[in-house]
């Protein structure tokens, strides 16, 4: 019985890195990219992002926007409430390294996200395209399942 | 406690409701089976989005004909620049007819802002915003672009010449 429970765990891992639940914090101008992107003319369902109804069933957090105390409560929260191993994608300056609206007060240093939970892909841009945030999404499904992806594989298939 | 009022007695039952949304779903999804040309979702990886010629992407570095950089390193575009992303270390050429040159131009394009101010600032031409967008990279990797990356990374192969030559200015005594 054990031995099943290991065989289904190892399965429900190996899913987990090939499938993002995303959770959004989509805040800012860079929260309409984001959505630009989960809509019809980008799809990132094709990618195998779906969407959580609940941050404890995500396994993807993606951030943007200007981080004020009550969205950094939110994103700290947030990354609590969800289930590890998570992977964070830090979009637009704003939440990478709050520039476009740093006051350059040395009392005042501006905050950022990945001064509150550690973040895995980066996209810059103010805001970046969809395409930059369909890129960060590969990226990370690269460094999850290194070698070729279905994807990729699928393509040098059909091309001969 | 409100009443809502239902248009008809039929709407108080939900299958025909459920069966006409599924109904119009079958349908599209037929419909787009049929007719694939007319999805106009892209395909990402293999599909691009053609953007404008003046889409303002990573920045580039223009060159002189002799492949040198063209910057003069006089730091108008790092005294521009909202974000204050760039930072240059000029110092002095051999050649008396170059006065400064940069040792090194680096841009942190975690903070830049993509505004294209720096473009502008530029009296040379010699910086200018690339075609270039999906730069999202893991955690980890090199975000402070150096000139080998802003001025000669592969697909500029060998960089791109500057408009504003230095012999022409002299000639037309500007
Ligand atoms: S990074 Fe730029 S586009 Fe994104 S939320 Fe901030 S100001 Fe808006
Ligand atoms: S595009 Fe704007 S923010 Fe970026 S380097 Fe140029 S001036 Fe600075
Ligand atoms: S890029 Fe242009 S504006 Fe910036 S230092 Fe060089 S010459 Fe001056």
């Amino acid at each position: 019985m054990s031995w099943l429970a290991g065989r289904l765990e190892d399965v429900v891992r190996r899913l987990e890195k090939q499938n993002q639940f995303s959770w959004l914090i989509p805040n800012g101008c860079c929260g309409h990219e984001i959505k630009n992107a989960r809509l019809a003319t980008y799809d990132w369902e094709r990618l195998g992002v779906f969407k959580a109804s609940h941050p404890e069933q995500a396994n993807l957090l993606i951030v943007s926007g200007w981080v004020n105390s009550a969205v950094a409560e939110e994103i700290k929260v947030t990354y609590d409430r969800m289930i590890k191993p998570v992977c964070v994608i830090a979009i637009g300056s704003c939440a990478i390294t709050g520039s476009p609206f740093d006051t350059f007060d040395p009392k005042r240093p501006p905050v950022t996200v990945s001064s509150l939970i550690p973040v895995d892909v980066y996209v810059p841009g103010c805001p970046p395209r969809p395409e930059a945030i369909l890129r960060a999404i590969l990226e990370l499904q690269s460094k999850l399942n290194p070698g070729p992806s279905h994807r990729e594989v699928l393509h040098e298939a059909l091309r001969d | 406690m409100s009443v809502v009022k239902r248009p008809s007695q039929k709407s108080k039952w939900y299958i025909p409701g459920v069966l006409t949304g599924l109904g119009i779903t079958i349908r599209h999804m037929f419909f787009n089976l049929l007719h694939r040309k007319d999805i106009f979702t892209i395909e990402y990886p293999e599909e691009r989005y053609p953007y404008s010629d003046r889409f303002k992407g990573n920045h580039i570095l223009t060159v002189k004909k002799d492949g040198s950089l063209r910057c003069t390193a006089c730091m108008l575009c790092a005294t521009y620049c909202p974000a204050e992303c760039i930072s240059i270390t000029a110092a002095e050429h051999d050649d008396p007819n170059v006065e400064k040159y940069p040792i090194s131009y680096e841009i942190d394009i975690l903070r830049c802002v993509f505004c294209g101010l720096c473009e502008e600032a530029c009296p040379v031409d010699a910086i200018r915003m690339g075609p270039e967008h999906q730069t999202a990279a893991l955690a980890g990797s090199r975000f402070v672009y150096d000139i080998n990356k802003l001025a000669y990374r592969p697909n500029l192969k060998g960089g791109v010449l500057s408009h504003v030559d230095d012999e022409e200015r002299k000639a037309r005594g500007l």
